[in-house]
């Protein structure tokens, strides 16, 4: 019955998304309005069809219905609910339903907000190529990866989800705003081609797609935020991100979205840079797919699990469509694209956006590279090599310094050009921040240049973020925090934050093993005690058994566990953490063969700032949604050098940041 | 004037100066003591687990992973330097579970070809600065900058 509702669900989508493709070309060549309106029809259907699939799916696990294979070989009779709904995201076959879903749902978004305007063909372009996206997806499960195929044995019980992926209810959620970030690129991405292929390559396309654009960035950053919570509770060794394949793929199209999301601004201001952000839109959108390549065809275990999956070679054909695609369109559109301009000065706002995108361009590249570079090892001679933390932390470092210290100038540099005088100024105060920071942190007790340089360059980063929203704030209230500038600046701080909470935990990570033998002994290190007061055993309800010790950690207990899943025929450690803003202690019960405890006690300064920091990014992205006051089109861009006698003399602080106290343009009356 | 701005250049001169000699200090300055268990896990981060994929011994789980930390643990405890049980670990299990790509031949080229791009991509930049410097504004013809003023009269009253 699931079966049979899913498999249809999926067809009908994949007829629908075709037909609405076809009658959406024909409406395009022939610009007939009705064909254009009844895509919105087949549009329906298709949404329709995904959220019967996804609930098909979703009753098929919560009923346990072991004829579907995708139940059979993932869920588990005795699974608690919320991992059993989780399920839908725990392999692969039903994170593409979820995709599917997620892609469908900006497509009814992209049709509805653009509903009075269906006839303009960079619109309907977009939804075109929307569709096409769809279309292969709703294929990918017609195909490669189905998850409603039926077993004609069904088994009495399955496996259930991965044990690692069981052990913390923030699995349910990781995933989920993962896709909404990496699906939402979609969009910017179809208004992309839709600018390429009506040959409108001006602003138009930016500014319809900028709150599409930095809504999934937000999203995606949680998601890789949420994620590196998750494994720092669950793998219980300190460790927050590991530059493994998957966080990799995760982070490619964050980095490449994060300098497209600068480097509009250059081409809004200045319309400059055409080519480049169709570049990195389309990268974005491109580097998405081939991270789920890069994950789910088995290519980074071997070259030659490649080809093995059924899924591997399609997901890197359609990368190579897109890709043949936009740099086809971009050539056709060359004469178009060449823009008019120049930047008059390196040491200006839009100077510092360009070796922001250099950097960041370089940071993707480096991710990219380490991530495929054993295959490329493998196909050309053979040999198995690895590429790991080492390669991508002494790489990075460099690249992150650089950030930040761009995080530090940027804020305060103004448009065109920045006179020595001006930055004295406005780097004062966030300058005194930063070497207060580096002397506070030596008093602290920090050692090695690496860490106290962060910190120094995240207090003059931090500075000038402030500097912004206070010169904001004092002008506009409340409304000094919303809008693109402010907002970004909030997310600024959280950089900041992550950056050196991340410095600090590296840095200073504390780690010890102790062995007790009876109550009572006690440990010390790094200024915390650890008393042992003895063991516990609690059975769950759905059959997994904690093996707890208890521990006093400074006078408070905690209890670490090894956690035995029966079902699964695993151990898994379950970590106590204790954190306070200065220091976590994390706790792991690591296996002995007698009857000694061993605890491994790992103490990482400032890890809770990370998540802060995270937080912070969320909310000021929110807030960088908020309309700010935006400056109208026909306002001059730069504060006018003359009086309109109208309301547009002041320089508009939400658009220009700089000119919050006026650079070389200050208002000058006629 | 001129005052005023040396008092802000003597205030900008002694951030640099304690900002830098801070710095020193930082170098200077020992951490803490390193327990073997910090070694261990250092090392442990360099090492790939077999049976994983793309994970560290030291966030893998793995059977093999526990084993070879339990590895690097008597070894550390043995007081093997640092080399000495990378190499041990290097032949007990292969090339392939050393997370440091070489630095020679090929595999080298992991190391080389971004640093080789980003001195690029700044070169390109700063070209690209140098031919924007050496436009001046030309392309605006007489008549742009007569329509340029009209508008501005216009505008103006």
């Amino acid at each position: 019955m699931h079966v049979l509702l899913g498999y249809g669900s999926i067809t009908v989508g994949f007829a629908a998304a075709v037909l609405g493709l076809i009658t959406n070309g024909y409406a395009l060549a022939t610009k007939n309005q009705r064909a254009m309106k009844s895509v919105i029809g087949y549009i329906a259907i298709i949404v329709a069809a995904a959220v019967v699939g996804v609930v098909v799916m979703e009753s098929a696990l919560l009923n346990h219905d072991f004829s579907v294979k995708y139940v059979a070989e993932n869920g588990r009779i005795g699974t608690p609910v919320i991992f059993t709904i989780a399920t839908l995201w725990g392999a692969l076959e039903g994170s593409i339903l979820l995709w599917t879903l997620i892609l469908t749902g900006y497509l009814a978004v992209v049709a509805w907000r653009f509903r009075d305007r269906l006839n303009d063909a960079m619109v309907g372009w977009a939804i075109f190529t929307i569709l096409a996206v769809t279309i292969f997806f709703f294929g990918l499960m017609l195909g490669p990866a189905n998850p409603f195929i039926e077993l004609a044995n069904p088994p009495a019980d399955g496996p259930g989800l991965n044990p690692l992926l069981q052990n913390n209810a923030f699995m349910a959620f990781h995933p989920p705003m993962l896709y909404l970030g990496y699906v939402g690129f979609t969009v910017p991405f179809a208004f992309a081609i839709g600018a390429l292929v009506t040959g409108r390559v001006g602003e138009g396309w930016l500014v319809e797609t900028r709150r599409w654009t930095v809504f999934a960035w937000g999203l995606l950053t949680f998601g890789i935020v949420l994620g590196a919570w998750w494994s720092y509770q669950t793998l219980g060794w300190g460790g927050y991100w590991a530059w493994d394949p998957v966080e990799n793929a995760s982070l490619l199209p964050w980095l490449t979205g994060t300098a497209f999301i600068h480097s509009v601004m250059v081409q809004e201001r200045r319309g400059m840079l055409r080519v480049w952000n169709l570049s990195l839109v389309c990268a974005t959108f491109a580097l998405t797919i081939l991270g789920t390549f890069l994950t789910r065809s088995g290519v980074i275990a071997s070259v030659h699990a490649f080809s093995e999956s059924g899924i591997g070679p399609v997901l890197i054909g359609f990368f190579a469509v897109i890709v043949a695609v936009t740099v086809g369109l971009i050539g056709w559109r060359g004469d178009a694209l060449r823009s008019v301009g120049k930047i008059d000065s390196p040491i200006s706002r839009e100077g510092a956006f360009l070796a922001n995108n250099v950097v960041f361009a370089a940071f993707a590249f480096v991710v990219l590279l380490g991530t495929v570079w054993p295959l490329i090892i493998e196909a050309f001679s053979g040999d198995r090599i690895a590429v790991g933390n080492p390669f991508f932390d002494r790489m990075t470092l460099p690249i992150g310094f650089v950030l930040l210290f761009l995080m530090a100038m940027a804020p305060v540099l103004p448009w065109r050009k920045a006179s020595g005088e001006v930055l004295s100024d406005r780097l004062m105060w966030p300058a005194v921040v930063g070497v207060a920071a580096m002397v506070f942190s030596l008093f602290l007790g920090a050692a090695g240049w690496a860490p106290v340089l962060a910190f120094g360059l995240g207090g003059v980063a931090g500075g000038s973020a402030a500097r912004q929203l206070i010169i904001a704030t004092r002008r506009q209230g409340w409304r000094g925090l919303v809008g693109r500038t402010n907002g970004g600046m909030i997310v600024h701080i959280g950089v900041i934050l992550i950056a050196v909470a991340f410095a600090a935990s590296n840095a200073y990570l504390r780690q010890a093993e102790f062995r007790f033998e009876e109550v009572g002994d006690t440990a010390e290190l790094a200024g915390h005690t650890f008393e042992f007061v003895g063991t516990d055993q609690q059975v769950s309800p759905d059959g997994r058994i904690d093996d707890e010790v208890l521990i006093n950690v400074d006078g408070s207990l905690e209890r670490p566990a090894l956690t035995l899943f029966p079902f699964a025929g695993r151990t898994l450690g379950s970590s106590a953490t204790r954190g306070s803003l200065i220091d976590d202690v994390q706790l792991s019960v690591v296996p002995t063969d007698d009857e000694t405890v061993v605890i491994r006690a790992t103490i990482q300064p400032l890890v809770q700032w990370l998540w802060i920091g995270g937080i912070l990014m969320a909310i000021g992205t929110a807030l960088a949604l908020v309309p700010g006051k935006r400056r109208r089109p026909t306002q001059a861009a730069s504060a006018p050098a003359f009086d309109d006698g109208g309301d547009g003399i002041q320089p508009d602080p939400e658009v220009d940041a700089s000119s919050g106290d006026s650079p070389a343009g200050a208002p000058v009356p006629a | 004037m001129a005052g005023l701005f040396s008092r802000r250049a003597l205030v900008w001169l002694c951030l640099l100066a304690v900002g830098l000699s801070s710095l020193v200090v930082a170098t200077q300055a020992e951490g803490p003591p390193r327990t073997n268990q910090d070694r261990v896990r250092a090392l442990s981060e360099d090492v790939a687990c077999p049976t994983c994929d793309g994970q560290s011994v030291a966030e893998s789980n793995a059977v093999i992973a526990l084993e070879i930390r339990r590895d690097i643990q008597r070894r550390v405890d043995a007081g093997d330097s640092d080399a000495q049980v990378t190499e041990a670990l290097i032949s007990a299990y292969g090339e392939s579970i050393d997370l440091r790509p070489s630095s020679g031949g090929l595999v080298g080229l992991v190391w080389t070809v971004p640093v080789v791009l980003m001195v690029f991509g700044f070169a390109a930049l700063f070209a690209v600065f140098r031919r924007w410097r050496s436009i001046e504004l030309e392309g605006a013809s007489d008549s742009d900058v007569a329509l340029v003023e009209e508008l501005r009269r216009g505008r103006a009253t």
